[in-house]
């Protein structure tokens, strides 16, 4: 009857769709490249003539941010990126992580008076044509401090020395200022802040480029700047960004070539246009670069709730246990097949900071479960573990190996919303799987290990040896002297004895894929989040 | 005069339902996919947990059937032991929406009124916003889990119990044989409830067969969007996530869970229809005249049809 | 009209107002139950105490719960809506430059489903038993147990990424050209409209077969009526009668499918802006675009009721 042969009939589509499904052929391996360790320069083919000016750039990102007119708001790693097209501070840095200028041409600390003097470049304007000056400068620090960011909030006051030249006297010395407000102060025409308005959705900075349209959420067309100080660049004519939410509909953009080039934060953004690409990266028509200095790298790791006193975790060797029972190396390799790199420590091996000397904790179970007994449980104990839904494979990663040594983590995944919430306040349970940024160790440890920490101050105990150490670290005078306290700092959180308050899991690095005709962006070289707009230019 | 109450084993219902080997076809795969579900940890070649990081998006082997995702879980094991969830999703959803629902339109009949006017026009407040956008937002405030999107689903499906269950009541209420009890001394509530039961529940089960493959819809649109239940507990919906990043690299990740969820909300859509059909004829059981039976009959079959226009998404 | 006809109309308008206003009330309070915090969102995590204060403040977020609900009805009448903290802007501002894509698409969808909806309906009902009943059948059962993501993905992985000839992001504007408008549209309304065309063809195929029983069908008949006459004059009007409470339902279904679609295709419409939304806990715009759905469909609702009326004289009480 109708209703059997209408059975059947659904019967053979559904096999069909399985036999469809499992005969649809499967592209090859990513030929990506696996050792992030050794950046990619080396990807990108060698241009046959000099810089060509003209031509359109589309990047794909995969976050907008709400208002790139008004710059003092602007302090989310992956919007000054963008922003960085139409903004500028006063220093930047090289592919080695040396200061060099960019809108100040020379700096002096005085850590007696204590003040910071800026030089600067002179001949720079703003792309309203007003002048770049001291006056200016002074004019740009105070809007940011009116809405208090926290990057000046140890500035007293200014004094104008000349046209060109500024100092600012801070109200104790902090050796975290110079880099602070060097990089993440943005500078607009002081025109344009008198009204607010007119930079809705444009923007008055001294950037290479100018805002020409921004439609909210979905892309942010930048055109050349004309008055840009640098002559002859930008090269490009425009630059868009444009909001892929999705990778694979970044994987299949560039196929499609609409665009041409794509920021990948997170790694399985990456994985995902690696795979899809993969003809393309293969023939060299699409090249990957990732960033090898460490510089602004953002880590994950997990944080414990060692503050709440009936929390295993209180005890310094329970949190020492986790991190001798995890093989964090492999883990980091497995899950994100060598394509992140790792590090056991707040700074990168190779990077000034990192102490080399010291005894470190490695992996080893009978270790670990012997300090777990010694702790007091030996047969190991229940806890949960929670993180955001990016870092899932992770999560559940870990909770297996915990198993091994005895500790049972129930796994809760939370929507980012809540996990932001989780990461103001430092309120939870167990065991936390959270991301922080490994810039300048004294301006990112004064905000946990302070009178009045900002981050995790609940999970945190108030530990006055760290606290000291961090006051040591804003006091340094010198280079030299800084980089000895840091190294201390290293082996008191994650020495052999160390308080080990959060164990590192990974180091995120961003990818960018671009299409090979794309030369000099220096994408993710001078740190994980810039790129040199001004430099880029397209091979016609 | 006795009305004899209607059983939902009437023999009549069970021969109907029998008759055609379609229904009975769609009974079976539901019945066998249920034990493999409950019967997981025997059936299954792998737990849905169980890590190899050594062989990772594999696709069909002969050690793992239907491949490995990206933590090396075979994928096999995780669609059996994704039935759990979805079985009970749907089971547990549509008994809190029935009984709520149910016990809403009851109240709005036999109250009137005020209270009436004020249950119906909550319903149909909540009725107004579409049910993958109502299930979001109350999935937000309460959190992942299973229990939570339960709760979340089985709002959206409340309207429709309420609905139903309320109309009965309004076209009963005046039927003679219910007035002829109250005249009689009865109490005109109790009376009212006592005769309505046997056939709101008729309707409502016709409600509940097409309910359910709507709600384990709606789960895994849930579990797609990212707000479904707790990895590493594997659900259909949440298998299709993870396989739409990987979606080159291995396809059949993201395929074949989506097959799965098909077939099943297929087969409970046709045994619903079955039900319907076969609980059909007794509508005509009531003493209403020729119209309102008209009517009544117009309004279930536009309620059965919407019900079933909810069970896709 | 007669005014008893107009009392009714009126009474069933005000049912509706209520309704609405009821639930601004109902939003309003899941609103606070939402944990996570617009501003926390907005400032990122590196935000210290004073910034999150200042921010509160400046938003209206630290008045009383009454307070704030009377400023959102307040902003509903001077047009801002309220202000959005994640975007830096008015709620209908944003709203305004989103719902013309999201209206589109579903307006599209809705035309495609009703139109193939109904005719393969037809189709199957006058062809009882034969082959092509048999197909249009299984595939609409089929099509509506799909899963709706799973349909886009299918036509993302076919048209997309094998074969190239659709776009995979984003929104081609008329103004690019009718064909590029045309393919980047297309597969958006086909995942939209699949679930309604078989719900439409499946409901028109059993209200007709159901009708050609009646007994004024067969009067009709023998009254040697032609066969086509008998088709839309008859049959078709009493089909339609549940035919239209299915399509208010689809149409608020369609809604939410958006949702889903938009987010698989990367589309600017009001369905991405929902969940970019929730994500960034901006529950003003959220409960706003909900709003702003609920009330479309409510209207319909409405215009269905009222319709109704004149279309069936049966259901005039």
């Amino acid at each position: 009857m109708t209703s059997r042969k209408r059975f059947w009939a659904i019967l053979l589509c559904v096999c069909l769709m399985f036999t469809l499904a499992a005969c649809t052929p499967k592209p090859a391996e990513p030929q990506g490249n696996t050792d992030p360790s050794q950046g990619t320069q080396g990807n990108e083919q060698q241009p046959t003539t000099g810089p060509q000016s003209g031509g359109k750039l589309t990047v794909a990102v995969s976050n907008l941010f709400a208002d790139y007119g008004y710059a003092p708001r602007i302090s989310n790693n992956a919007a000054l990126m963008q922003a960085w097209a139409a903004y500028e501070s006063l220093l930047t840095t090289d592919a080695n992580g040396n200061d060099v200028p960019l809108l100040a041409t020379k700096w002096e600390s005085n850590p007696s008076e204590p003040s910071i003097t800026f030089y600067l470049r002179e001949g720079v304007k703003f792309s309203d044509g007003e002048p770049f000056n001291a006056a200016a400068v002074q004019r740009n620090m105070e809007e940011y401090a009116s809405i208090n960011r926290s990057e000046l909030a140890n500035i007293e006051s200014y004094e104008i020395i000349n046209d060109y030249t500024i100092k600012l006297h801070q109200k104790a010395w902090s050796s975290a200022d110079l880099h602070t407000i060097g990089f993440y102060v943005l500078f607009t025409s002081p025109k344009a802040l008198q009204d607010v308005d007119s930079i809705k959705d444009r923007s008055a900075g001294t950037g290479p480029f100018m805002i020409k349209s921004f439609e909210s959420g979905v892309r942010i067309v930048y055109e050349k700047n004309p008055n840009y100080w640098q002559e002859g660049k930008p090269y490009l004519d425009e630059l868009e960004f444009v909001l892929i939410a999705d990778a694979s509909a970044m994987s299949s953009a560039f196929r499609a070539k609409d665009i041409e080039a794509a920021f990948a934060t997170t790694f399985v953004a990456g994985d995902t246009i690696s795979s899809g690409c993969a003809a393309q990266i293969r023939s060299g028509e699409v090249v990957s670069e990732k960033n090898s200095n460490g510089l602004v790298a953002v880590g994950r790791g997990l944080i414990f709730d060692s503050s709440n006193s009936n929390s295993p975790f209180s005890d310094a060797r329970v949190r020492r246990a986790v991190a001798w029972g995890l093989d964090e190396e492999l883990l980091n390799n497995a899950i994100f097949q060598g394509q992140q790199m790792w590090t056991d420590q707040f700074a990168l091996p190779g990077q000034a900071s990192y102490n080399d000397s010291m005894k470190k904790v490695g992996y080893d179970v009978e270790k670990a479960k012997a300090l777990l007994a010694e702790a007091g449980y030996p047969n190991g104990f229940n806890t949960v573990i929670t993180g955001a839904p990016s870092d899932q494979t992770m999560i559940t990663a870990v909770a297996n190996s915990l198993k091994e040594i005895g500790i049972n983590a129930e796994v809760t995944v939370v929507d980012t919303a809540t996990f932001n919430s989780v990461l103001v306040s430092g309120v939870f349970d167990g065991i936390y799987v959270f991301p922080y940024t490994m810039g300048d160790m004294a301006f990112y440890m004064t905000k946990v290990f302070s009178a009045t920490p900002t981050s995790f101050k609940a999970a945190i105990p108030n530990t006055p040896v760290l606290i000291d150490q961090v006051k040591k670290l804003f006091a340094a005078g010198s280079d030299a002297d800084k980089v000895k306290v840091e190294k201390e700092m290293e082996e008191m959180l994650f020495g052999e004895d160390g308080y080990f308050f959060w164990d590192p899991m990974t180091v995120m690095s961003p990818t960018f894929f671009k299409i090979s005709a794309l030369h000099d962006d220096q994408a993710l070289q001078t740190s994980q989040w810039k790129a040199v707009w001004a430099d880029a230019w397209l091979e016609q | 005069m006795n009305k004899k109450k209607k059983k939902i084993t009437d023999s009549r219902f069970v021969r109907v339902i029998l008759a055609r080997k379609s229904v009975v076809f769609c009974l079976i795969v539901l019945i066998v996919t249920l034990l493999i579900s409950i019967f997981a940890d025997q059936v299954a070649p792998y737990g849905y947990d169980d890590q190899d990081y050594t062989s990772i998006l594999q696709g069909a082997s002969s050690k793992h059937l239907l491949g490995t995702d990206v933590l090396g879980r075979d994928i096999l094991s995780r669609l059996i032991y994704g039935g759990r969830v979805s079985f009970s999703v749907g089971a547990l959803t549509v008994v809190m929406a029935s009984i709520i629902g149910i016990a809403l339109g009851l109240v709005a009949g036999v109250a009137g009124g005020t209270i009436s006017a004020v249950i119906m026009r909550t319903i149909d407040a909540i009725s107004a916003v579409p049910t993958t956008i109502m299930s979001l937002f109350v999935t937000a405030i309460l959190g992942r889990g299973i229990v939570n999107m339960c709760i979340a689903i089985a709002i959206t499906l409340v309207p429709s119990y309420c609905r139903i269950t309320r109309s009965q009541v309004l076209s009963i209420r005046n039927a003679d044989y219910v007035v002829a009890g109250t005249l009689a001394g009865n109490n005109r509530t109790l009376n009212t409830i006592k005769h309505i039961l046997p056939n709101t529940i008729s309707l409502n089960i016709v409600m509940i067969t097409m309910n359910i493959g709507a709600a384990i819809m709606c789960e895994s649109t849930l579990s797609f969007l990212g707000m479904g239940v707790n990895p590493p507990m594997p659900s259909w919906g949440s298998m299709v996530n993870d396989g739409y990043t990987y979606l080159e690299r291995l396809p059949l990740m993201a395929i074949i869970p989506g097959v799965y969820i098909m077939i099943v909300v297929l087969c409970f859509n046709i045994v619903g229809d079955a039900v319907r059909d076969a609980l059909d004829p007794k509508l005509k059981g009531t003493l209403a005249d020729a119209r309102t039976k008209k009517r009544n009959r117009m309004k279930a079959e536009a309620a059965s049809a919407a019900a079933a226009a909810g069970a896709e998404e | 009209m007669k005014g008893k006809q107009v009392r009714k109309i009126l009474k069933r308008v005000l049912q509706s107002l209520i309704t609405i206003v009821l639930l601004t009330v109902i939003l309003f309070l899941l609103m606070q139950l939402i944990p996570g915090n617009p501003i926390i969102n907005f400032l990122g995590s590196n935000a210290t105490d004073e910034e999150i204060a200042y921010y509160t403040h400046l938003y209206g977020y630290d008045l009383p719960v009454w307070q704030q609900y009377v400023n959102w009805i307040k902003s509903m009448f001077d047009g801002t809506m309220g202000f959005s903290v994640s975007l830096q802007r008015n709620v209908s501002e944003i709203i305004f430059s989103r719902i013309g894509v999201t209206l589109t698409l579903v307006t599209w969808a809705f035309i495609v489903s009703v139109i193939l909806g109904v005719a393969f309906g037809i189709i199957a009902a006058l062809n009882r038993g034969k082959a092509v009943d048999t197909v249009i059948s299984i595939l609409s059962n089929a099509g509506i147990a799909m899963p709706v993501f799973w349909i886009g993905i299918i036509l993302i992985l076919i048209f997309a990424i094998r074969l190239g000839i659709c776009p995979s992001y984003g929104y081609t504007p008329i103004s690019k050209g009718l064909g590029p408008w045309f393919r980047g549209i297309v597969l958006p309304v086909t995942v939209l409209s699949f679930p309604s065309i078989s719900i439409f063809a499946r409901q028109t195929r059993s209200s007709m077969l159901d009708v050609i029983n009646q007994d004024y069908v067969m009067t009709a008949k023998s009254k040697g009526v032609k066969k086509r006459d008998i088709i839309f004059k008859h049959q078709l009007r009493n089909a339609l009668v549940p035919l239209l409470t299915i399509i208010v339902n689809r149409f608020a279904q369609m809604m939410g499918a958006t949702v889903l679609t938009e987010n698989i295709f990367t589309l600017p419409g009001m369905g991405s802006l929902m969940i970019n939304s929730i994500n960034s806990r901006d529950l003003q715009l959220f409960v706003d675009c909900i709003l702003v759905i609920a009330v479309f469909v409510t209207v319909a609702n409405l215009i269905v009721d009222i319709l109704y009326g004149f279309i069936d004289p049966r259901t005039k009480e």
